[in-house]
């Protein structure tokens, strides 16, 4: 038996337990959407909102790099709720290094969890959308997507692939409602980022326009204007949310 | 159960008048581009649909989605999966797909194993 959305958006979020993924998930819930995220094991955040026993956050344990996991995990959603309105792509990994130093190890895991769990994914809450003829993908691209950069070739690759993905998917189902549009964040406070040393950040905050590094609420921001009606004639776009950076 | 074929012409003809295309009864011997007209997305729909509706998919192992090109092929597709020996292939019940993804976690945790052994560690993220 599927539980009542009360007219509230169903929303898909990979990688939703940490990091941008957290945030995206907690905006989403704030705006009272029901959120349904995965991740290999629970995270303090995932805990705490199971433990409160809420009816409008569902977390799973699936792995992104197992294909039928994240079916399974998409027909939870479904069995659960009954549909599936939104899908954030947002799970991702970085493959820092010069490539041909790479472990091949690393390459396979970062083109699984960067691109084929967001190809995966979307196979599966098409599945939702397409009967619904409603729906709208986010997919989590990179500014490293649209300006290259030494030592991220790998990275890169995955992330302009997902900006591909995401012009051809939207040509598929447009004819059904459903938009795709990807959102390209630079370089914004993050785990990732507290890993770059201080002159890097110097350097990078004095080569961007708006003179900061950006926040999880700016890509934020983007996402909730991408899913409402306001923009409703937006599909196969990929938007970058950089401070100016790559302009 | 609901009979399979009468599901099957209930959600072509019900897609086919959703789209506007043409006129003519929904018949097994009806092509389903070239007769009635639905495009590659169409079928795309059609098949997630009857997936909600029979709880089956008989194209992810068991029939070539390529080979269906008559409403009488997605009604035969759909009818082998509910024979005795095809209903493993096509159960898209939670159950039938834990077993399968348990099944997969297992060969996904010898893969990382033979990673590992060949230098393989895992990545920043």
């Amino acid at each position: 038996m599927t539980e009542n959305t009360e007219g509230r958006k169903v929303v898909v979020i990979s990688g939703g337990s940490r990091g941008l993924g957290r945030g995206i998930a907690e905006a989403m819930l704030n705006d009272g959407n029901i959120v349904a995220t995965f991740s290999r094991s629970p995270t303090p955040f995932t805990k705490e909102l199971m433990k409160e026993g809420r009816d409008v956050f569902l977390w799973e344990a699936a792995d992104g790099e197992d294909s039928e996991q994240l079916r399974r995990f998409a027909g939870s959603v479904i069995r659960r709720h009954g549909r599936i309105d939104i899908l954030v792509n947002n799970a991702g990994v970085g493959i820092d290094g010069i490539m041909t130093l790479a472990r091949e190890a690393d390459i396979h895991r970062g083109i699984a969890l960067n691109l084929e769990a967001a190809i995966h994914l979307s196979r599966a809450c098409l599945k939702s959308m397409l009967p619904q003829r409603s729906g709208c993908i986010i997919n989590i691209s990179s500014v490293n997507a649209v300006r290259g950069h030494a030592g991220v070739a790998v990275y890169s690759a995955t992330k302009a692939a997902l900006d591909g993905l995401t012009r051809s998917l939207a040509r598929e189902v447009g004819s059904e409602g459903i938009r795709v549009n990807s959102v390209a964040p630079g370089y914004f406070e993050s785990d990732m980022s507290d890993r770059l040393s201080e002159k890097r950040l110097s350097q990078i905050i004095r080569r961007t326009p708006l003179g900061r590094l950006g926040r999880v609420s700016d890509i934020v921001g983007m996402i909730r204007f991408l899913i409402s009606e306001e923009a409703d004639f937006v599909t196969g776009q990929t938007f970058v949310v950089d401070g100016g950076l790559t302009c | 159960m609901e009979n399979t074929e009468s599901v099957v012409h209930e959600v072509v003809s019900k897609v086919a008048a959703e789209k506007k295309l043409g006129p003519g009864s929904v018949r097994n011997s009806r092509t389903l581009v070239g007769d009635i007209g639905f495009k590659s997305i169409d079928l795309a729909r059609i098949i997630a649909i009857l997936e909600l509706r029979l709880g089956a998919d008989p194209f992810s192992e068991l029939v070539p989605v390529t080979s269906i090109r008559t409403v009488g092929d997605l009604c035969n597709a759909y009818s082998l999966c509910f024979s005795k020996d095809n209903q493993a292939a096509c159960d898209v019940s939670f159950e039938r797909s834990r077993t399968r993804a348990e099944t997969r976690l297992n060969a996904a945790a010898v893969r990382s194993e033979r990673r590992k052994r060949i230098g393989g560690n895992h990545g920043k993220g």
